[in-house]
Order: structure tokens, then sequence, then C-alpha cells
């Protein structure tokens, strides 16, 4: 299998784990699009020296993955490519602030050491939340959230289409390389001077089926905007949670102990 | 039903793929259209659905085929592609029965409803809560298949509905396709396939209608078949 095919595999499979039956799934999806900006919002308003304070947001995550039965492991492991860029922001901050600040024993430590910790760690909370909410809930039931919270349609059709479309595009892409790779063995990926009419190729085939899922769409009554169903109502118990995890957020965020 | 009135259609820049084409297709008449590879089968149920820019007139049901009637004409007639997974285009199958029924003003637990019960006809009940990605070709066409009679169709479309598949699932479309009492255009070159489905074939050949009648007239005829690229049933060598 090659690796276009897993990709396309693996995004097959967050879209069955996003139908778990955990009590995080459970949430309606609103209440969870909620309490992950409020995540979001309350880790990256914590000051840049503040990494004491921003420990105890690991909280939220441990608690909720453990909740949503989510496995951290997987997440690290969907996340390897995407966790070094987050690291990279803050890599340059040592060299421009390099007043000490803390001293660890006789080592000092500057300030710019401590913003990089702070800048990493509130990535990273935040890409844990992020894939929380996509592990526990379908692109659908996020475009419905959008919806309820009036964000226009156009722009929702457009994340669930683009979305269809990338699935689309790494069936073309894998079918293509595939049949690539049988003549041309020993080769490894895409030999430099193919790439032109590969892409080429590629992108006409993607634009033909996109075409096609497009007219099917259309001889089923699409006029523009889909239409969702199987949303998880609110419930109380949705309310509760998300009520008490702003409670908790703001809690641990404000309140000085 | 359905009329052609000397429809023609070519892609810009590019010679006529159908080139005056008129034919009368009558109510609850089962139809092949035959031909080679690029003869234009697809073409004339794509023109149907208006999803051609095609010259001259085509009428479904008296109505004529132009934006204003569009989606009325496209609510009564179903198109079962030839590639099933340009069909399936909801995470699940259930998804993709409930796509049309809800776009068409049905209530969510109706569309449900009315969904299981066409999965249950067709005994792919199984399939409901599968994830598309994981059906196989066979599971897929049937789906598809489902995706359109959910719509409750008066007439069906379907494009090359045995390709691709096994004596089984071949066998099973086929005893599907005749038990439902509905009309019924069939795009093929599976000519054993229309033996089994069908009362009246056209045949055609670069755009045009070569020949038009019942189909032990036409599939016995040797010399018609192989001047326009086809040959015998396997059946009937």
């Amino acid at each position: 299998m090659n690796k276009t095919e897993q990709a396309r595999l693996i995004i097959g499979r967050l879209s069955e784990q996003a139908e778990g039956n955990s009590i995080v799934h459970r949430i309606s999806p609103l209440c969870k699009l909620f309490i992950t900006i409020v995540f979001i919002g309350v880790t990256t308003s914590y000051g840049k020296y503040d990494l004491s304070g921003l420990f105890v947001m690991i909280l939220f995550p441990v608690i909720w993955y453990q909740f949503a039965e989510v496995s951290f492991s997987e997440c690290l492991y969907r996340l390897r490519y995407v966790m070094p860029l987050v690291v990279i922001m803050g890599l340059a901050n040592p060299f421009f602030d390099k007043e000490i600040v803390l001293y660890v024993g006789r080592v000092g430590i500057s300030g710019g050491v401590i913003s990089m910790l702070v800048l990493i760690l509130k990535g990273l909370l935040c890409l844990f939340m992020s894939y929380l909410l996509v592990a526990t809930s379908s692109i659908e039931e996020m475009c419905i959230a959008m919806r309820r919270i009036h964000i226009p349609a156009f722009f929702t059709t457009l994340i669930l289409l683009t979305f269809r479309f990338v699935t689309l595009f790494l069936e073309e892409l894998s079918v293509m390389t595939e049949a690539y790779q049988l003549r041309a063995p020993g080769q490894k990926g895409i030999q430099f001077g193919a790439w032109g009419s590969f892409l080429g190729q590629l992108i006409l085939r993607s634009v033909d089926r996109a075409q096609a899922l497009y007219e099917s769409m259309v001889l089923r009554g699409y006029s523009g905007e889909i239409s969702y169903y199987g949303y998880k109502k609110y419930s109380k118990w949705s309310v509760l949670i998300t009520v008490l995890n702003l409670c908790l957020v703001v809690l641990v965020r404000y309140v000085r102990f | 039903m359905i009329s052609f009135q000397d429809v023609s259609f070519a892609y810009p820049g590019e010679n006529n793929i159908l080139e005056g084409f008129s034919l009368d297709i009558k109510e609850g008449e089962q139809l092949a259209i035959i031909g080679a590879n690029g003869a234009g089968k697809s073409t004339i149920l794509k023109s149907v659905l208006g999803l051609l820019d095609i010259r001259g007139d085509i009428y479904i049901d008296g109505l004529k085929l132009e934006k204003k009637n569009l989606k009325q004409i496209r609510k009564s007639v179903g198109y079962v592609l030839q590639d099933s997974d340009n069909q399936m285009f909801m995470p699940k199958v259930i998804d993709d029965l409930m796509f049309g029924l809800i776009n068409y003003g049905m209530s969510q637990n109706e569309a449900k409803k009315k969904s299981e019960e066409v999965l249950q006809m067709l005994g792919i009940a199984h399939l409901a809560e599968k994830h598309n990605y994981k059906l196989s070709t066979g599971e897929k066409r049937m789906a598809a298949i489902a995706t359109v009679l959910a719509m409750e169709p008066r007439i069906m479309l379907l494009d090359e509905p045995s390709a691709a598949l096994d004596p089984s699932n071949r066998r099973k479309i086929i005893n599907t396709l005749n038990s439902l009492n509905i009309t019924k255009v069939i795009a093929t070159h599976d000519l054993d396939l229309v033996l089994d489905t069908c009362e009246r074939v056209i045949l055609i050949n670069q755009g045009r209608l070569v020949a038009d009648g019942a189909v032990k007239d036409i599939l016995t005829n040797r010399q018609l078949l192989e001047n326009n690229n086809l040959e015998l049933p396997f059946s009937m060598v």
C-alpha cells in the first residue's frame, strides 16, 4: 500500500473514530466547538513567561482524552508532521531575548528560553485539543455546529466540499502513483522529469471526478447548501459539561491559589 | 414518456457526439442503448438530465427540458452513474440515500425510514451504516442503485450497470432491475444483460441511431452488430 492510500485510509479512520460512543462523542458538536475555541483562546492568552500557569492547562487535554477514549499516542503519531512546525515557531526566541529571568541552581535561564517553551506548549495544547475535536466530531457535525453560530452556508459548504475533494484527490493520486510505480521498478517516488505531466494528469483527473460528483449531487437536489442531518441536539448534559469546563478554564486561568 | 427531437451535441471545438438523434420511449418500457465505446450512449443519458448543452428538444413526461423544469425532471428521473464512486459522496451508505430525499423536502425521520425500506428491499440493509470507502465494487453498485431508487423515480437511467462486476453481483443487479416496475433505459455493451432485462433495443454508432427494434431482432443480427463493432451475445453464439 502506498503512502497516499494510507493517508486516504487515515481520513476514513478519523471519520469512523468520530462515530464513537464515549461521553465526549455524545456532547453536542456546537458545545465541543465552543469548548475548543474557549480553550484555545484562554491558552493563547497566557503571558509569554507564564510557564507555570500554562502547565496547569495540560490537565484539560489529559482529562478530555481520557473521557473521549481517544488514544493519545495515536494523536502524537498522527500529528508527527505538524508538531515540529509548532516547535520551530518558538526557536528564534532565545536569540532575541537573552535577559536572564530565572536561575535553576546556578544555571541562568533567559527569557527567550522560557518564552520559547511557553510558545511551544501553547501550540501543542491547541493542537491536541483541535485533534480531539476532529477525533470526536465528524466534518459534517462541525459544519452544522458552524451553521448554528451563523457562519455563512457558503463557508461551511466550502469546507465540506474541500474535505471531500481532498479525499478524491488522494484516491486519484494513489491510483496514479501505483500505476507509475508498477512501470518504474526500483525508482523511489516519481522521477523529476515526470512531475509536470503527472501533476497535470492528476489535476485533470481530479477535476473530472469532482465534476462527476457535483453532477451526482445536483441530480439529487443539491442547490448550493448541503442539508445537514444526524445532528446531535443540545442536551442539558452537553450544556452542563460546557459550562463546567468554562468555569474550570476561567478558574485555572484567572484565579491564583 | 421521453421524446428526443433532432438532438445534437458536441463538446466545444470537437465533432458531434450526437447528431440529429430522435427517439420516443414509452412509459414502462425497458430500453437498452447499445453501441461500441464512444458511440454516444452515456451522452444520451446525460442529455435527458440537462447536464449537457444540447441542440434540439427533449421532452420528459410532457415537460420540455429547460432550466425552469430541471428540478421537476431530475426528481422523476434517476441516474445511476457508470462509476459508483462518483455517486457515493457521503460518509455512509444511509447518508447517501438520505441526501436526495432531504434535498427534496423530506424530514430527517421520514428520509431515514424510506432509506432503510429501500435498502431492505434490495437486500442490502446490512450496508446502511457502512462507510462508503469500505464497500466492495458490487456493494457500491447496489448502494448506488439504492440512492436513486430511494427518490422513487418514474424513469431510471443506468450507465453500464454491470461493468466490473463478478457473475454473482451481475446476476443480483439483473434480478434487481427486473423487479423494478418503472421505465428503464440502460446504456451498455453487455449484450447478455440486455437479453435478460430489456424488450427494446436501439443501436447507435458515432452519435447516430442505426437500428431500433425488439431485442430478439437486433441481438440476433450478426451482420448489423459486427458492422457496428459489436458481437453476438455469448449466449447466442
